[in-house]
């Protein structure tokens, strides 16, 4: 019975997030005319409340993967709560199948792959961003 | 039980690992679950999440079934505009058919942010919770308040949904009309399983969304367009008496479901702060027809929020606004037992409070485990929520404890 706890625990701490140190920058393509976004524009676009920027133009998020500690920071600068509230807050848009979730992907190359190739795309990575491919348009500290 | 542990472990790591599965870039596989245990000092009586259960919990037994379940969701993206889900949910019903399975099957078509139309199988939003109530990772109990959730099955519509939305001050603003039918099962002991068509059901609904609070008001009718299963037969034989006993013709006029209306009317918030969160919710149903109860009920939730924990209390309470039918004349003797039969029909009440205390712990970006002890206070006549509840109700006061792990994937 000890060594089943003792792999659950060990299990659960490996899942821990670690909170990163680094500002948080928000990337849209070079192309998108906007050259700033507000913290409630991208909490809206990123909690699924509105898929357009605020020009009109359709937004397509591009976010990281569900257990990443950089997703967890972000949402937490975002919005104030606790990521275990935005997953529980996906989870009930998800399943009630009216709104589809961003595209999740692994790292912040796979963001800035997407992003500096769909004029839509959106997408936040750690620290400052080393291409020109890509514009920003919010840090969080 | 030496295999219980195990198991839990074995399901933990198995979820703990399993993501939403891209099939292509268009089609997404995800899922979400619930393996829910509860136990009860209900005996006579049986504790159940909703009228539509038939599987009750009693105090002989820790039960692992009743609120046990899984879906399963395939989302298809068409095209920017266009999209699909299909989601399926297995869990213990009364009738487990495809039919009652399939609870979202739609074609979304999506032209502009504020715009969406939705044709087929699809949710009600109706209250807080009826869009996800089977997605418990979605909220905060091991089960939403029975006073509250209860008398309301979880029902779908086929139909078209409408959804416009704008934003507004802080937030956004989201007029929602939903058009359809739908049939929902309501299960007793002793009585035939009732098979109730909903034929139309109109929802019209106003939410309003910031980075802290939703609220949300609705209404919505539904006209029941079928004869109730068991309800039919005692009519007719009422008017077979009416010969000895002429009051039966009266009461055989209030055992009508066919062609009568159903009224909702909901209220509910829900803030979500950095520290603490809180939601209550006020409904009304209302019914020209002497089978329905009408009731109103409420609950409020106030929650703490610690790391991966949140400790949570709730309040919620149910109790009936129309005056029970009575007998003018006494039966006569030989008609006297169908003619209390038919009178308990007409005055099935929902009266009872209940406080909640619980734990939920976030220990996994996709899964959490709930505790959740809850003490129910049942008024006399007023126990027809609760399995056998409508013929037996001696039990004053119930707890039930239930253990949840939620999961999505």
């Amino acid at each position: 019975m000890y060594r089943y706890t003792a792999s659950l625990l060990l299990s659960l701490s490996l899942s821990l997030p670690v909170l990163a140190q680094e500002p948080i920058t928000v990337v849209v393509h070079p192309d998108n005319p906007l050259s700033s976004l507000s913290r409630a524009d991208v909490s809206a676009l990123f909690l699924g409340r509105y898929t357009s920027y605020p020009d009109g133009q359709t937004a397509r998020p591009v976010d990281h993967a569900q257990d990443s500690s950089l997703r967890a920071s972000f949402y937490e600068q975002l919005t104030g709560k606790p990521i275990n509230k935005i997953n529980a807050y996906w989870a009930r848009l998800i399943f009630a199948g009216r709104i589809r979730p961003p595209k999740q992907v692994e790292g912040d190359q796979d963001v800035i792959q997407i992003v500096s190739n769909d004029i839509a795309a959106i997408g936040y990575v750690q620290g400052s961003v080393p291409t020109q491919n890509v514009k920003v348009v919010l840090t969080l500290p | 039980m030496r295999f219980l542990l195990p198991a839990f472990v074995i399901l933990v790591s198995t979820v703990s690992s399993a993501h939403a599965i891209e099939l292509s870039d268009s089609v997404t596989l995800r899922g979400f679950g619930t393996l829910g245990a509860t136990s009860t000092t209900a005996d006579t009586l049986g504790y159940r999440s909703s009228l539509s259960s038939s599987n009750p919990v009693h105090d002989d037994s820790v039960d692992l079934a009743s609120r046990s379940l899984l879906g399963l969701q395939a989302d298809i993206l068409w095209s920017q505009q266009l999209s699909s889900t299909v989601q399926l949910v297995f869990k213990d019903r009364p009738e487990d058919t495809l039919t009652q399975s399939l609870q979202l099957a739609t074609l979304n078509y999506t032209p502009n942010a504020h715009w969406q139309v939705q044709f087929g199988r699809f949710a009600p939003r109706a209250h807080l919770l009826t869009e996800y109530r089977n997605v418990g990772f979605g909220y905060l109990w091991t089960e939403p308040a029975m006073e509250f959730y209860g008398p309301i099955q979880s029902i779908y519509i086929d139909g078209v949904a409408l959804t416009y939305k704008h934003p507004w001050q802080e937030g956004f603003v989201t007029y929602g009309l939903d058009i359809g039918t739908s049939e929902t099962l309501l299960a007793d002991k002793g009585n035939p399983l009732i098979h109730a068509k909903l034929e139309p059901i109109i929802s019209a609904s106003l939410r309003y969304e910031d980075m802290s609070w939703q609220l949300n008001s609705s209404f919505t009718y539904l006209h029941n367009s079928s004869d109730w299963e068991g309800i039919g037969d005692l009519r007719q034989a009422l008017l077979g008496v009416s010969g000895f006993w002429p009051e039966a013709n009266r009461l055989a006029d209030k055992l009508v479901s066919k062609d009568t209306s159903i009224y909702f009317m909901s209220l509910g918030a829900d803030y979500t702060g950095t520290e603490w969160g809180t939601r209550a919710e006020i409904s009304t149903i209302q019914s020209d027809s002497d089978l329905v109860t009408e009731v109103i009920s409420g609950y409020v939730s106030v929650s703490r929020f610690m790391g991966d924990f949140t400790p949570y209390v709730r309040l919620a309470h149910v109790q009936p606004t129309n005056s029970k039918n009575k007998l003018q004349t006494t039966p006569p003797a030989p008609v006297a037992q169908l003619a209390y039969q038919a009178l308990a029909v007409t005055n099935i009440d929902f009266e009872q409070s209940s406080f909640a205390a619980g734990v939920r712990w976030d220990f996994h970006p996709n899964m959490a485990l709930k505790l959740q002890w809850e003490r129910s206070w049942l008024k006399e006549g007023g126990a027809a929520l609760w399995w056998n509840g409508a013929a037996n109700d001696d039990q004053r006061r119930i707890d039930t404890l239930m253990l949840n792990l939620d999961f999505t994937f």
